[in-house]
């Protein structure tokens, strides 16, 4: 097959468009603000010294 | 302000992690800042582990990539630290830096510090992480390689117009005389010199920084000076006894 066919292949497989998350928006930026000082967002898991240090 | 500082060397294992979750997890548990560091180093990173795990379901990668939010990726360690790991596959992924000054402009509102553990080598990730910092600390270990490392990346920033804060010589047993000359060769300030010693190496697999779980080690002490240098404020709740032993040191 020629490139150029095959690149054209490729390129009518492909989705439109790339579905990419919001990094900015009202909602998202509340998410970030409780996460970082509302301690909202998932813990690291702890080994029992990491726990106990900080009890 | 929000400071926005990153850990830098030349080289690579001398200690940037390790100095990057020892400030941050001070920052925020023992200074009561809101602290987010950030795991700038998307090939072979390590900031996630060495607080306490490596599996996260959103990372930096997934940020760079549009797959995940900035929110998606903030973890939180014990001390009150926020954690944005990377990932340990980086599937061709590039820290750069227009990308991570928009992520550093959402952290902003929210933070005192933001801290960015750079990747090793002077490579282009690591250019991008100069570049999206207003300041920055040099980690480098006693050995001419690394030095010599240090030197250029100094020189690099200093080209950038960023801020020095200095630099934090780690695994280094050396006599002050020995410490004026590395601070003559290189023309920076030396902020801390964090001797050598079995503590550190426990509590990286304990997964907690020494200035928490080992608080009064010789190192745990030199990370407590670094911190004061670095906030120009007194260390909080230094007891007594290391008050004593800080005359001596």
């Amino acid at each position: 097959m020629d490139f150029d066919l095959f690149l054209e292949e490729m390129r009518k497989r492909a989705p439109k468009t790339k579905k990419f998350r919001k990094t900015s928006g009202k909602k998202v930026m509340e998410k970030l603000e409780s996460a970082i000082l509302d301690d909202s967002c998932t813990e690291i898991p702890q080994t029992n010294d990491g726990r106990r240090a900080y009890k | 302000m929000t400071r926005v500082i990153g850990i830098v060397s030349g080289k690579g294992g001398v200690g940037k992690t390790t100095v990057t979750a020892n400030i941050g997890a001070s920052l925020a548990f023992d200074y009561g800042n809101n602290v987010v560091a950030i795991d700038a180093n998307v090939t072979s990173s390590s900031l996630g582990l060495y607080l306490g795990n490596y599996r996260f379901p959103a990372t930096l990668n997934d940020i760079l990539v549009g797959k995940a939010s900035v929110a998606d990726a903030v973890y939180a360690h014990p001390s009150g630290l926020k954690v944005i790991p990377s990932s340990h596959n980086s599937n061709g992924v590039a820290v750069n830096s227009k990308k991570m000054k928009e992520i550093i402009k959402f952290l902003k509102e929210y933070t005192d510090f933001i801290l960015l553990d750079c990747p090793p080598t002077l490579g282009e990730e690591t250019k991008a992480g100069i570049d999206s910092v207003d300041e920055v600390i040099i980690v480098a270990n006693p050995t001419w390689a690394s030095l010599l490392e240090a030197k250029r990346t100094i020189e690099y920033v200093k080209s950038k117009k960023k801020k020095i804060l200095g630099l934090v010589l780690n695994n280094a047993e050396l006599e002050p005389e020995d410490v004026e000359k590395v601070k003559k060769a290189l023309k920076v300030d030396i902020l801390a010199v964090i001797p050598p010693d079995d503590n550190v190496q426990k509590s990286t697999d304990k997964r907690v920084p020494v200035i928490h779980l080992y608080g009064r080690s010789r190192p745990a002490r030199a990370y407590k000076k670094l911190l004061e240098k670095i906030t120009g404020q007194t260390f909080p709740n230094r007891g007594i006894i290391e008050r004593i032993i800080g005359w001596f040191d």
